[in-house]
């Protein structure tokens, strides 16, 4: 046997010399890489080891030697518990409506920038926009929960002002998932309208040149020179967004909802730091990570063999 | 050029709506901002609606700015935190994005695989969790600065930019004698400053605006970034026992407490950005039309 081993590890010519000085050649650029190689190491792949504490009674205190395997009881757990189902079905559902709003409204804004012929009034318009992406969402959601806010929120005393009733807006599970898509797209819009506004700016002129003189007016040219110019662009985001459905929105949501909206606003995020967080139930929690990373693991596979296809232009 | 009718209306609506479209982001901002300067009872007679702060002072400043009040350790571990984040990153970010912009580097696509394959599967939250407990980083003052440190997002927007530099330059460069340091400090970074602004900020604002991390790894209020802090003047009604210790007098009304705070943490980040935003905007198109 190790005879046949070797005899093929021989045929086989471990490396050829060049091949070695050819890494030899680069060993500067090889040593370039070894500190981010070994930060992945340690922060992205030691993690998912981590992983096995979903199948495993997790003993806090004295960690791994001290737990042991019980094969799916967590995942079993799981799919009986009515608060995780509700906040997978939120995960979708909010996903689902912020990734209709929260992608139209850059493109929207794109195009309308694109019609302002005043450069300064465009440039304090954009600088305007990209305001709230610099912010956090402990400060935005603060703001948010002020404005709110029933005694001294200034939207009440508007909604009061035109003498509507006003209401604690944060607790009502009417409202709350509209706000969050709302606050969302507020937040967002302007940083996410950069890649369309960069789009725009590299079609060619010429094509609006032959518009114009076939007589279309501006509005037309937005519709049928700019637009279809830069569907590739959205295609290709909004496939991209598909793989990202089940992150919701962490650190909106933590900051926005309270136990009177788990019902409509709770995610699986925020499931899982409330479950193994603050309650300590570290296994069930990381049963539920596990759920969450296989489906958006598949979901971002095919998002991008879909922009692969569509557009030659997927991430990886 | 002159506009018919139709296309004066147009133009007309975009403007109205482009503007009223920017006061609504704009302005909470601006309110919160107000709020914050104008003397309470001022508030209360005006029921709140005050966009123009007609009496100024700064007595929530005053009393969240004491001697020894907490926001000032918290302030100092954001800035700390930031600094060093913002190096580290950047140094794994640019070395790694630089070698691998190599094409001929042997190796190089299973590198790229190890490098990119975690933007797919991630441990989680409970998983890293546990592997930063039992590293024994929890509650440091530098896991917050380790664990934001490289994004592989980032990286490739770096690459990309890398592998535009044309590769004649960094070859008379070799051919001259100059190692692989060498150029990329005095040759390809010098080059790359739109980029390296561009990504530079993406870190900068995720190391300020961290909260969560914070959330997770440190219940320690001596190691608390100054966003947790305010998440936690936010969330109560009244104020964190951590900072009324300090204070001694009765605490002025909370709302403009609040506000203040709001101001203290975002006010870095708001006047730090339309500086670098000629660089993002270029930057961000390198990203997206390569990336």
């Amino acid at each position: 046997m190790e005879l046949v081993a070797a005899k093929k590890t021989k045929e086989r010519a471990p490396m050829p010399r060049w091949k070695l000085k050819q890494i030899w050649k680069y060993k500067l650029l090889y040593i370039l890489l070894l500190p981010a190689f070994v930060w992945v190491f340690i922060f992205d792949y030691l993690p998912l080891n981590g992983i096995r504490i979903a199948f495993m009674d997790y003993n806090i205190i004295q960690g791994f030697p001290a737990s042991h395997w019980v094969g799916p009881k967590y995942f079993k757990m799981l799919f009986e518990s009515e608060m995780f189902r509700n906040a997978f079905m939120n995960t979708l559902l909010i996903s689902l409506y912020k990734m209709i709003s929260g992608f139209l409204a850059p493109i929207v804004l794109a195009l309308a920038l694109n019609e302002i012929r005043t450069m300064w009034f465009k440039k304090t318009l954009q600088t305007a926009v990209y305001l709230p992406r610099f912010v956090s969402w402990v400060v935005y959601g603060g703001i948010i929960t002020i404005l709110l806010s029933p005694e001294t929120g200034i939207i009440n005393k508007i909604i009061e002002f035109f003498g509507g009733k006003p209401a604690y807006l944060l607790v009502e599970p009417n409202y709350f998932r509209t706000i969050l898509v709302v606050t969302d797209a507020l937040k967002e819009m302007g940083w996410a309208a950069i890649i369309y506004i960069a789009a725009i700016a590299g079609l060619n002129p010429e094509v609006y040149e032959a518009a114009t003189m076939d007589g279309a007016t501006r509005f037309k040219k937005m519709l049928h020179v700019t637009l279809p110019g830069i569907t590739g662009t959205i295609i290709v985001i909004f496939i991209l967004r598909v793989g990202y459905v089940m992150s919701a929105g962490l650190d909106q949501i933590i900051n926005l909802y309270n136990p009177m909206v788990f019902e409509v606003g709770d995610i699986l995020d925020t499931y899982i730091y409330r479950v193994g967080i603050e309650q300590f139930n570290l296994s069930l929690a990381a049963a539920a990570d596990v759920i969450k990373g296989v489906i958006g693991f598949v979901l971002v596979l095919i998002a991008n063999q879909i922009a692969k296809k569509v557009n030659d232009s997927g991430i990886f | 050029m002159k506009l018919t009718r139709g296309e004066s209306v147009f133009v007309a609506s975009n403007y109205i709506f482009l503007t009223i479209l920017t006061l609504i982001i704009i302005i909470p901002f601006w309110y919160v901002i107000s709020v914050s300067i104008t003397p309470y009872h001022l508030f209360s007679e005006k029921n709140g609606m005050i966009l123009f702060p007609s009496n100024f002072s700064l007595d929530y400043y005053k009393y969240l700015l004491k001697d020894g009040s907490m926001i000032y350790t918290a302030y100092g571990n954001t800035l700390r935190n930031t600094v060093g984040g913002v190096a580290l990153a950047l140094f794994l970010t640019v070395t790694a994005a630089y070698a691998l912009a190599e094409k001929k580097l042997p190796g190089r696509r299973i590198i790229m695989v190890y490098f990119v394959l975690t933007m797919l599967f991630k441990g989680g939250m409970i998983p890293t969790y546990i592997t930063i407990k039992q590293l024994g980083l929890l509650n440091t003052n530098y896991v917050l600065i380790l664990i934001m440190a490289y994004s592989a997002f980032n990286m490739i927007i770096m690459k990309s930019f890398f592998e535009g530099i044309p590769e004649s330059l960094r070859e008379s460069a070799s051919i001259d004698g100059a190692s692989e340091f060498r150029i990329l400090w005095r040759i390809v970074l010098p080059l790359s400053m739109p980029v390296i602004a561009t990504v530079g900020l993406l870190y900068l604002v995720v190391y300020w605006n961290d909260f969560f991390n914070a959330l997770l790894y440190v219940t320690d209020w001596h190691k608390a970034p100054v966003q947790l802090v305010l998440r936690t003047i936010i969330a109560s009604s009244s104020l964190p026992p951590e900072l009324l210790e300090q204070a001694g007098t009765a605490p002025p009304p909370t709302i403009g407490i609040q506000m203040a705070a709001i101001v203290i943490v975002a006010l870095p980040m708001m006047v730090i950005y339309p500086f670098i935003q000629r660089f993002f905007e270029q930057g961000m198109l390198i990203g997206s039309v390569k990336g």
